[in-house]
């Protein structure tokens, strides 16, 4: 009898409790760690009789009779080849570190026993595949038969694989209830110089797992097997992000390639193939059964989530008060939009149609055509959140806009309440915040201005900020949050900047989650990647704030406007309003501000009521959005015809916004009874504030009207169904007497065809200056022969925009010189301006750009997505809980549940064998 | 209760609580006042604005091809017989006189209205290439003398526009009013015609559309849209091909042929016009003739229309040329005219004597001479004058007495645009061809007049406010320091009468700022 004990620094443990064994080994043979078993066994002298070894990680502490006992479970049975001890905790030698492993049918490890507690439970059955290295009393005859632990199997489950080595070498192995052996490190550093770190286990158990595979399978499944590693190591990695648990996924592939180049899978065949005797259909009895299996993993499941210690989710019901304020949100984006009710497209502002099926509409992403006149470029991030809004009606990807324009008020309040909940658990704080939300002036402002980006932003922010504040504790929200920081980020870039600041502070204040924090930016900025490498290329970084889709001009408001909300020159409407009651006009600014009082108030209230902590990230929030939306409105990055075009300050008004209702949120809570009435005001006076705004609306005064999904006269798109290249010059009369000509292809310029890289091109290109010639000259009566340039450029048709303002004499004379083209052949005038027509024109197929790179740019997005996606899935089980001022709670939480779930099967095993 | 009956951790408790919400308070005004700052410096610090400016292309269009277009031999509505009065049959063809510089002269003829014509009757199209010096110019006149047809007509050779004011005609009995357009381009041209009575606006189906083909003429009479119409204005404007328009009025009093003129465009609607070189001859002969039945017409006259929609009142002078002599006066009186109608009134109304009254022997106001028409009026309006000669026949005729008819003839002077700094005209075959030239500035000039056919070039000073009247060669003139000035010439002999303006070329197309997207 040898004890083997291997020694990791300082440990003498073993060695002293060896000392005290009741029937003490005749050997002890210290090994250092890192030095094969199978060599050390090797090392000793030839077997003489009947030698046993015992394993022994040198830091164990045996019970006393712990190696009598085991003897003499082996010494009455001589079929026995191998014994396990009970492995406890040193310091609570009632909790069961191990007690013998087994299989599932498809291969995994099963501990038998794990973490618990020894009531005796185990005690009964003797019989099992196999136990583990540390403790394991073998024979040394049946050890050198299977020539010790597989190499291929450096630590973890070296000793089930040797257990069934055994077991199929016709030898039995037992576990002995009464040897008691306690173990401070894990099975798997059994032999190692330093334990595994978290992520190495995951990979070594895999690896141990897919070598096991490889060993174990019949001769004609191995290479079935082995084709399955790569497709399995993908759908595994899919399963762990939807499992929450995305720092598994290197080590999965880690161990998978090692599988796939695992040289010692030959000779651990080898070695079964020799020192087999009885079949697999022997040992199956001792696989755990596939219900055991689960009812293990739900078990793991919940003992994981006790030992988290996360407070379960509190938060107000959805009955009454988030019912409630949804269908008084949704009533009231009915009745603001009610000319749109059956539209099946929008115009005005900045709003143009969608392209009209979904191949044109996602073809549209990666490098490509960015104008009619030979730009090539990378794609706007924004197309992405077009194309997913656009593919929600696929039918008619314009009608999605329509839908959102009318739905907005009711999107943005669910989002905002929900998002209140998280900082009130009261009915009411989230119902007035809801409110606010949606009677925020810059939403009414996009609605009134036809922004899609601005409204989809305001819709979209609240749930940003939710998931960020779970993102912390749970990877599902972490992986919402990245997706809604890139739909936030592609339609306003402008509050990229305050946002990463955000997160950053956030990840900052949450040391824990550091890196997943860090992370959430990252789908953004990858989607934004090739945007950012060209923009910068060509020295215009500034580009990348513009704002997407059609460039619509601003006006610039003032500071004031700013602060109180506005922001468009048009400060509301409230201008306007103040004249036509016949008031003098520096009114209006006052009249706001004492509107707006109330709420200023209640903000500042916040910071000296209890809870002023939480207020701090609000403040930090509002004082962010509003110096986000001064640099966007002192910022032009892009240009319309003659005008710069400076940022839409809206959208950062929508998170000044946001950060001061958080504030108005958190006093609520803290005001109590007077919270009601305080509330109210804040509201009524809020409402009456933006009221100018809500009666434009609702009169139908704003720039949105109801479109028929067109952007160029009928005739023209009725031609580009046949010849979808087909160019249109289209010229624009200016109102300071200049003329702006671009070049539309097809049916004219859609939302997903508008680009801030041609909007924000600092120089005209060759074929600009091309089409500006050729512009100028058709816009004079001239000697100049247009047929060349219209050919080179394949434009059929020139349309001529109705003027306004000072645009006047510019348009009459251009009117005049294209009717006197003998080129050309006047259409006539239709709502979209006046036609004319190359006859000349033969159609052709442009060439369309493709780079590699961008190509490879497009997959690498996707991949990053559906990372994100799966992640974002909440696949765990809702936690709930009643709210304390609530009802039953019936909301759906994002979050996942925060615990980790267990290692899980295939489906993919070695079933079925001999 | 006082602070000293307090047991200790009560004082700590409050000492504590006092310590909280004092620091509470502290954050708040901080708070408060981070707030407070960057509201105020939001509100109240002006940034400035930084981005990228609009890309802006200053295109300068191509020139294109001098063009002048003549409107060709006189034309007739039916035959001779009246009959066929769909068919345009022309009458002879125009002697004409065309001259470039600056480039190679190309001369191409229109398709004529009346298929059967001689070529040289068609209208003529002078072209020069695009160059910076390329002037091109051409007149025509002709002799008519047909049946019920004749006179003396001339015409200048104009260039194409899309809008053209004609002030002329009437369509009373035994006038015949017929318009001319003429599409010198490649495309077909499509043309709205506007007409100013008397009475007002006139409306008829086949005013608008009417189409020119491109390289083609176009006759219409005047009298299918507006029949009886005693003093017609006409707007013609072009949409496609610009075009040339003339009114040709002929003249038959009972049998005898009353004169043939063709009348041009002259400026369009301004608030001051200039009618130089108002001829007037035979004073006597006129006076004369007028008192017979149907020759009240043969009386010089302002026709004035106003085409916009507020009424107007105009201010007329009539002055002498300066150099025409001693005695001569003019005269001077004021007009309203409603919005949309023409007035016309001879041009004597503000003299002594008054004409057509029937007053057998008495010299019309105006003695023989050359006269400009100076129009001021408060709203746009567009003018011409007409003028008409008769052989004097020496007897007193009676009135309504059908005597042998006087030769006669008439001329329609058009409103004359102001001139370049260079003009370049020419003077076509007729008798005693006159130029005048008008300064309505308030400045002295003095001219070059050069002759293109050789010669000494002339000096010609104008005081302010002056005209200068000249006899000259047929051929083509180069006038230089025209900036401003109104040139006009006409032609006289015993009933023999004809004038045209000299107009400017168009503005070439100016430069444009292209901002391309």
């Amino acid at each position: 009898m040898t004890a083997i004990l291997v020694a990791r620094d300082g440990g003498d443990t073993a060695e002293r409790a060896l000392q005290a064994q009741t029937r003490r080994p005749d050997d002890v043979v210290v090994a250092t760690p890192g030095t094969p078993l199978s060599r050390v066994v090797a090392g000793l002298p030839a077997a003489s009789g009947d030698e046993w070894l015992w394993l022994l990680p040198a830091d164990a502490e045996p019970e006393p009779d712990a190696l009598a006992r085991l003897l003499a479970a082996v010494e009455v049975a001589p079929s026995v080849v191998i014994a396990g001890p009970k492995l406890v905790d040193p310091d609570d030698r009632l909790l069961l570190r191990s007690f013998g492993e087994s299989i599932s049918h498809h291969g995994t490890t099963v501990p038998l026993a794990d973490d618990e507690l020894d009531q005796s439970q185990h005690d009964s059955l003797d019989d099992v595949l196999g136990v583990v290295l540390p403790g394991m009393l073998v024979r040394r005859a049946m050890w050198d038969l299977l020539e010790g632990p597989d190499r291929g199997l450096p630590t973890v489950d070296a000793g089930l694989d040797l257990s069934i080595r055994a077991r199929l070498a016709g030898g039995r192995v037992v576990r002995v209830a009464g040897a008691r052996v306690a173990v401070a490190a894990g099975a798997q550093d059994f032999t190692r110089r330093k334990p595994l770190g978290r992520s190495a286990r995951h990979r070594a158990v895999r690896a141990a797992q897919l070598h096991r595979r490889l060993a174990y399978a019949p001769e004609a499944a191995v290479p079935v097997h082995w084709l399955s590693l790569l497709p399995l190591a993908l759908v595994r990695a899919i399963g762990l992000l939807l499992g929450k648990r995305p720092g598994a996924i290197p080590g999965e592939i880690a161990a998978t390639f090692a599988a796939i180049f695992d040289g010692s899978v030959p000779a651990a065949r080898a070695i079964i193939r020799r020192t087999r005797r009885v079949g697999w259909a022997a040992i199956a009895s001792l696989r755990v059964p596939a219900e055991v299996v689960r009812e293990r993993r739900v078990s793991a499941r919940d003992r994981e989530h006790a030992r988290s210690g996360l407070p379960d989710l509190v938060r107000a019901s959805f009955f009454p008060g988030g019912l409630t304020v949804v269908v008084l949100a949704a009533a009231l984006g009915a009745v603001l939009s009610i000319r749109l009710l059956g539209a099946s497209a929008l115009a005005g502002g900045a709003l143009l149609p969608l392209s009209g099926d979904l191949g044109t509409l996602w073809s549209s992403l990666g490098w490509g055509a960015r104008d009619g006149a030979g730009l090539d470029g990378p794609a706007d991030p924004f197309y992405v959140v077009l194309a997913v809004l656009g593919s929600l009606t696929p039918w008619n990807p314009s009608l999605a806009l329509v839908i959102l324009w009318i739905a907005a008020p009711a999107f943005a309040a669910l989002a905002a309440w929900w998002c209140a909940t998280r900082l009130s658990t009261r009915t009411w704080p989230p119902v007035l915040a809801a409110l606010l939300w949606v009677l925020a002036p810059p939403f009414l402002a996009a609605l009134i201005e036809g922004r899609p980006s601005a409204v989809l932003v305001h819709v979209l922010l609240p749930w940003l900020l939710l998931a960020l504040l779970e993102a912390p504790r749970s990877w599902s929200a972490a992986g919402a949050a990245a997706l809604l920081f890139a739909a936030v980020g592609a339609s306003a870039p402008v509050l990229v900047p305050v946002l990463l600041a955000a997160v950053v502070l956030w990840a900052l204040a949450h040391p824990r989650a550091l890196l997943r924090l860090l992370a959430v930016p990252l789908p953004a900025l990858v989607l934004a990647a090739p945007l950012i490498a060209a923009q910068v290329a060509r020295g215009t970084p500034l580009g990348l704030l513009a704002d997407p889709g059609a460039v619509a001009p601003t006006v610039a408001p003032t500071g004031w406007q700013l602060v109180l909300g506005s922001p468009s020159g048009g400060a509301g409407g409230w201008p306007r309003l103040v004249e036509s009651l016949g008031l003098p006009g520096f009114v209006a600014t006052p009249a706001a501000i004492v509107l707006l009082a109330p709420l200023a108030a209640v903000v500042l209230l916040a910071v000296f009521l209890p809870g002023a902590r939480r207020v701090v990230p609000a403040g930090i929030l509002a004082v962010g959005g509003l110096l986000t939306a001064v640099a966007a409105a002192h910022l032009a990055p892009a240009t319309s015809g003659a005008a710069s075009v400076t940022i839409w300050p809206g959208t950062g008004l929508s998170l000044y916004w946001a950060g001061l209702l958080a504030a108005v949120t958190i006093a609520m809570a803290a005001l109590r009874r007077a919270a009601v009435i305080v509330g109210a005001t804040v509201l009524l006076s809020a409402a009456v504030a933006v009221a100018p705004s809500l009666v434009t609306l609702a009169t139908g005064a704003g720039s949105v009207v109801a479109g028929d999904g067109r952007t160029l006269p009928a005739i023209v798109a009725a031609e580009a169904a046949t010849d979808p290249d087909l160019g249109t010059l289209l010229l624009r009369p200016q109102d300071d007497g200049s003329l702006a000509v671009s070049v539309e292809r097809g049916a004219g310029a859609m939302l997903d065809d508008t680009s801030t890289f041609a909007a924000t091109r600092p120089v005209a290109s060759g074929s600009q200056v091309e089409i500006a010639e050729l512009a100028g000259n058709l816009a004079s009566r001239g000697g100049f022969d247009p047929a060349p340039v219209l050919d080179r450029y394949g434009i059929e048709f020139v349309v001529l925009t109705p003027a306004s303002g000072g645009g006047g004499p510019v348009r009459e004379r251009a009117a005049e010189a294209l009717d006197a083209q003998s080129a050309l052949e006047a259409v006539g005038d239709t709502g979209r301006g006046s036609l004319w027509r190359y006859p000349d024109h033969e159609p052709t197929t442009l060439p369309r750009p493709s780079s590699p790179l961008g190509t490879l740019a497009v997959a690498g997005q996707i991949a990053v997505f559906v990372f994100a996606l799966l992640l974002a899935l909440p696949t765990g089980r809702r936690r709930r809980r009643r709210s304390e001022f609530a009802g039953t709670g019936d909301d759906e939480s994002l979050d996942s549940g925060g615990y980790e779930s267990d290692e899980f099967d295939d489906g993919f095993g070695e079933d079925d064998r001999d | 209760m006082t602070e000293a009956g307090l047991s200790a951790p009560e004082r700590r408790g409050n000492g504590r609580r006092g310590i909280l919400i004092g620091a509470r308070v502290l954050s708040g005004v901080v708070a408060t006042g981070v707030a407070v700052l960057v509201v105020g410096a939001v509100a109240l610090v002006p940034l400035p604005t930084t981005g990228s400016d609009p890309r802006a292309l200053t295109v300068d269009p191509a020139p294109a091809d001098q063009v002048r277009v003549c409107p060709g031999g006189a034309l007739r509505l039916g035959d001779e017989s009246g009959a066929d009065a769909e068919s345009t049959f022309a009458i002879g063809a125009p002697s004409l006189v065309g001259q470039a510089t600056g480039g190679d002269l190309e001369r191409t003829r229109l398709t004529s209205a009346d298929p059967s014509a001689a070529t040289a009757s068609a209208p003529e199209v002078l072209r020069v290439g695009a160059s910076a010096d390329a002037l091109v110019a051409g007149a025509q006149s002709q002799e008519v003398e047909a049946a019920d047809f004749g006179g003396f007509t001339a015409a200048t050779c104009t260039e194409p526009s899309g809008s053209i004011w004609l002030v002329g005609g009437a369509m009373t009995i035994g006038r015949t009013t017929v318009l001319l357009l003429a599409n010198p381009t490649d495309v077909p041209s499509r043309v709205n015609l506007e007409i100013f009575g008397e009475d007002g606006p006139v409306s008829a189906p086949g005013m608008a559309g009417i189409d020119v083909p491109a390289g083609g003429q176009r006759v219409l009479s005047l009298a299918g849209f507006a029949p009886g119409v005693v003093s017609p204005v006409v707007h013609v404007s072009a949409r496609g091909g610009r075009v040339i328009a003339d009114l040709q009025q002929s003249i038959v009093r009972g049998l005898d042929p009353g004169g043939v003129e063709t009348i041009g465009g002259g400026a369009d609607p301004a608030r001051s016009l200039v009618i130089p070189g108002v001829r007037i001859v035979d004073t006597v002969g006129t006076a004369r003739a007028s008192a017979l039945r149907d020759w009240q017409d043969v009386v010089a006259a302002v026709r004035v229309a106003v085409p916009g929609d507020e009424p107007g009142v105009v201010n007329v002078r009539v002055v002498p040329a300066g150099d025409v002599g001693e005695g001569v006066v003019g005269s001077s009186f004021q007009l309203e005219v409603d919005a949309g109608t023409v007035v016309e009134i001879p041009l004597d109304a503000g003299g002594a004597g008054s004409p057509g009254d029937g007053t057998a022997g008495e010299v019309s106001g105006l003695q023989d001479g050359v006269y400009t028409v100076y129009l001021d009026a408060d709203v746009p309006v567009v003018a011409g004058v007409r003028a008409s000669t008769a052989i004097d026949s020496g007897i007193e005729p009676l009135p309504d007495t059908a005597v042998e008819a006087p030769k006669s003839d008439l001329a329609w002077f058009s409103a004359a645009p102001a001139l370049d700094g260079v003009a370049f005209f020419v003077v076509p075959a007729g008798p005693s061809p006159v130029l005048s030239l008008v300064n309505p500035t308030t400045g002295d000039v003095e001219l070059e007049l050069t002759p293109q056919g050789g010669g000494e070039t002339q000096l010609v000073a104008i005081p302010a406010g002056g005209a200068v009247t000249r006899g000259i060669e047929p051929g083509g003139y180069l006038l230089a320091g025209a900036e401003g000035m109104s040139a006009a010439l006409s032609f006289a002999d015993p009933g023999v009468l004809a004038a045209l303006v000299v107009a400017p070329p168009r503005p070439v197309a100016g430069s444009l700022v292209v901002h391309p997207d």
